[in-house]
């Protein structure tokens, strides 16, 4: 297995810590978050990229509007993505993204078939293959045993991809008092093709745990990542996820920490 | 994949359920009726009574984390954007309160916003379908209306307008070039209110000045609303 080690792109004031990262042999490609910001061209750093968005409510009974789905589809073709990462999420009531962010679907029968229905549709449009992730959970299913079940189910019946978000993967654990290991045997392991890695933040209730790109990963969740780069099968990306605005030196130590761990799983860097 | 009148059935059942949970997630009126009486509640989504476990339990801790971390998502842009005016309506006004707008049609419809500054149409933000929906429900195009905080909202949306302009941003928003304007009180000619593209306010009261404003490419805020969008096709 030769893993691929990158960091997501969401504007272009992180342009230069991305060059320098991926002059400095430390990342092999962006994972560029699209919609991009308006005249935006990272496609011009001349890195790699692989596309990835959180804008298509995929779960939604309305359906997916072609706004946003041109638009990865001409970038992926474009940078000849090798798949396109989509949240398994809703926006709001609309085709659209009425609400500006994700919200968790219901893991109900229905949201399964009506899911199952968007990623294929989604998918022939792309032309391309589709890798599914999951949001930070909060509320406990309603009738699959958790969301990775219902996960795993869609994936199995589309014979999508899945993105293992472990950051959101153990804030779900967290939230809903699972022990850390929960959820992972329901996915078929040679469907994981990318891992997400990122900071979380206790609220201040300090009972429930939210997705925190300002900061960098615990120790928890680098030693599982370390762990899953080991044994998953069919691994090709592990995307690091900060924010444009937090340190740089964060981001450079962060990436000079990963290397140190899974650099070993790498192709050598040209230099 | 299921024949299409298959999937018409299971599409338009989970519409209603999306509906549903979205309601539940944002607005605390549906949450104390839901608790109150989940049948008239499923009733008023056209649901079988059945739905109801389909439906998480909105008394649980969990629940309540995301209902309140949603809404606070929507709450603090809306603080960021019209802290004078939110100021304003608690001092002077229950009607258009932030619980109201969370409830209201508009806040889950994105045709009753502006494009987003990305280029992908209406919605993707909440700050200009507040600002309409409040110009509505507090009348601010009205001779009558508290024109304190007419002033007060559109300042703050005109300065929202203007830094999204000086974003990279959709064509649409070119039109915020220079500033925008404004009748003080609807109706009455002066005076008029400019807010330029450098954040100075003028109070503008000569006739003359005032005409020469949409000739020199401002725009009237005023004559700002939801976009007809044209339509894209839907993946159904």
């Amino acid at each position: 297995m030769t893993l691929r080690v990158g960091a997501r792109w969401d504007d272009p004031v992180q342009d230069d810590r991305i060059k320098a990262a991926y002059r400095r042999g430390l990342i092999d490609y962006i994972e560029v978050n699209y919609p991009i910001p308006f005249g935006s061209q990272p496609h011009a750093l001349d890195i790699p990229v692989l596309a990835h968005t959180s804008s298509n409510p995929t779960c939604s009974a309305e359906g997916i509007n072609l706004n946003i789905a041109r638009r990865i589809k001409e970038a992926a073709d474009e940078t000849d993505s090798p798949w396109i990462g989509e949240h398994l999420s809703w926006l709001g009531t609309a085709p659209t993204g009425s609400l500006g962010y994700q919200i968790n679907p219901l893991f109900t029968e229905e949201f399964a078939a009506v899911t199952a229905m968007n990623i294929r549709r989604l998918r022939d449009y792309y032309a391309r293959p589709v890798a599914l992730e999951l949001g930070p959970i909060y509320i406990h299913s309603t009738e699959y045993e958790s969301e990775m079940h219902f996960l795993a189910a869609i994936a199995n019946d589309v014979d999508a991809k899945v993105i293992l978000d472990v950051t959101h993967w153990q804030i779900g654990n967290r939230n809903l008092e699972r022990p850390t290991d929960y959820g992972l045997s329901a996915i078929d392991p040679e469907r994981i093709v990318e891992l997400h890695i990122a900071g979380m933040r206790l609220g201040s209730d300090k009972r429930f745990w939210h997705d925190a790109h300002d900061l960098l990963p615990n120790e928890e969740v680098v030693s599982m990542v370390v762990k899953l780069v080991e044994e998953l099968p069919a691994l090709e990306a592990l995307t690091f996820e900060h924010n444009p605005t937090a340190p740089e030196d964060d981001f450079f130590k962060f990436l000079e920490e990963m290397d140190k761990h899974v650099g070993s799983y790498r192709a050598p860097v040209a230099a | 994949m299921p024949d299409q009148a298959t999937e018409n059935e299971i599409r338009e059942r989970a519409r209603k359920l999306q509906a549903l949970h979205v309601k539940l997630l944002f607005c605390r009126a549906t949450q104390e009726n839901w608790l109150q009486n989940p049948n008239t509640i499923l009733a008023e989504f056209n649901l079988p009574a059945s739905a109801r476990d389909k439906i998480a339990d909105i008394t649980t801790d969990q629940f309540r984390a995301e209902s309140h971390g949603r809404r606070g998502l929507v709450e603090r842009s809306l603080a960021k954007t019209f802290p004078e005016t939110q100021k304003h309506l608690e001092i002077s006004s229950a009607q258009a309160s932030f619980e109201a707008f969370l409830c209201s049609e508009d806040f889950l419809n994105p045709k009753t916003g502006l494009p987003h500054i990305s280029g992908v149409g209406q919605g993707y933000e909440n700050n200009s379908k507040y600002f309409f929906w409040l110009k509505r429900t507090m009348r601010l195009a009205s001779a009558d209306c508290d024109v304190e905080l007419r002033n007060k909202a559109h300042t703050e949306f005109a300065t929202w307008l203007i830094n999204e302009y000086k974003r990279p941003h959709d064509p649409y928003f070119d039109q915020f070039e220079g500033g925008l304007y404004w009748m003080q009180t609807p109706g009455a000619a002066k005076p008029v209110i400019l807010l330029s593209d450098q954040f100075v306010v003028y109070t503008l009261n000569d006739p003359n000045t005032i005409s020469q404003l949409p000739k020199i490419g401002l725009t009237d805020l005023d004559d700002v609303s939801p976009p007809d969008w044209p339509e894209e096709e839907t993946l159904l």
